[in-house]
């Protein structure tokens, strides 16, 4: 009787040791990010080339489990409605002029797996004008376009983090 | 059921209970700030809450999100006052608004003094270190552990955005 009470308490105490050790685990396992510098020039440069089959750009400075830094270019078309399921877009304008509208109801929009959606059309929502300096941040779950003014392009820093 | 098998099975008992409250802390939520809502700022607001520098400081900023892992601030520095600093437990993502300036960088600090846990202030730097230019749109990133300075050019202003995470 001694002997299963013994085996059933081991068995009962693992857990104890096995938790410890998973609490442990690195969060981030992307290995620390080395000294970095990149002039305003090299980031223009670096937004030249559009993302395959598109007329928008963007150039990830960083790529974390929780988070990135992305410095991203709009022109006054062909871009799309996008939706985060789980990550907060905190955006500053560096250049240019536009507008981001988000809210509203989203309807026809394209599941691209893993929470996030494009395309699509927004009604009821809200149009913010943007201009240099301007910041926004977008919480995970609301709808949004960015869009260039008629002719112009729009540049941010896009800071992404996971909620 | 003896007086012995009960004393055994309550010492297990015990044993285990540590499992239980691990387990519940593992669970515990990694940021417990409350969640963020949809936030506009206009550059002329982030402007003016930057015209003011902090009492007995030659520098402003000014924080947009808090979170325990991460921030973000829009920071104004003038061209005397500053000081080097090195955060042991956060990384500088920073991207430049406006003005002019320099970045240096490296070496180690001698005379800094600790001001929070993991941050130190002051003193002056030695050993190799680097002087970079920074104008807007530039962006930087400054692990964790590397003293450096940011000092606005001979009668300018640098305002830029720092990105703060947690290493």
């Amino acid at each position: 009787m001694l002997k299963i009470f013994t085996i059933a308490a081991v068995l009962a105490a693992m857990p104890a040791f096995a938790t410890p050790a998973l609490a442990q685990a690195p969060l981030r396992d992307t290995p620390p990010d080395s000294f970095k510098f990149l002039s305003a020039q090299e980031l223009d440069q670096a937004l030249v080339a559009t993302e395959r089959g598109q007329v928008y750009s963007g150039h990830v400075i960083n790529d974390h489990e929780n988070y990135w830094v992305e410095f991203m270019k709009r022109l006054d078309h062909g871009n799309m409605v996008e939706f985060h399921a789980h990550w907060i877009d905190y955006i500053t304008v560096l250049s240019g002029e536009g507008s981001v509208t988000y809210g509203g109801v989203l309807t026809g929009a394209n599941s691209r797996g893993a929470g996030e959606t494009r395309g699509g059309t927004l009604s009821g929502a809200t149009v913010q004008p943007l201009k240099p300096g301007d910041y926004i941040q977008i919480p995970a779950g609301v709808p949004h376009l960015i869009n260039a003014a008629p002719g112009q392009e729009l540049k941010f820093v896009l800071f992404k983090h996971r909620i | 059921m003896s007086v012995r098998h009960i004393a055994v099975a309550a010492t297990l008992l015990l044993a285990a209970a540590p499992a239980f409250a691990t387990l519940a802390l593992a669970q515990a939520p990694l940021r417990d700030t409350p969640a963020e809502a949809m936030k506009f700022i206009p550059q002329e607001e982030t402007a003016k809450a930057l015209m003011t520098l902090l009492p007995g400081q030659t520098y402003a900023y000014e924080f947009v999100s808090d979170h325990e892992n991460y921030f973000i601030l829009f920071a104004k520095r003038v061209d005397h006052g500053n000081s080097p600093e090195v955060h042991e437990h956060w990384i500088d993502n920073i991207t430049i608004v406006s003005g002019e300036g320099s970045l240096t960088y490296g070496g180690e600090l001698v005379g800094a003094k600790p001001t929070a846990p993991g941050e130190a202030r002051g003193g002056s730097f030695t050993g190799a270190t680097t002087t970079q230019p920074i104008k807007p749109g530039d962006f930087f990133l400054m692990p964790a552990g590397i003293p450096h300075m940011l000092s606005a050019a001979k009668g300018k202003e640098l305002t830029y955005l720092v990105f703060k995470t947690k290493r």
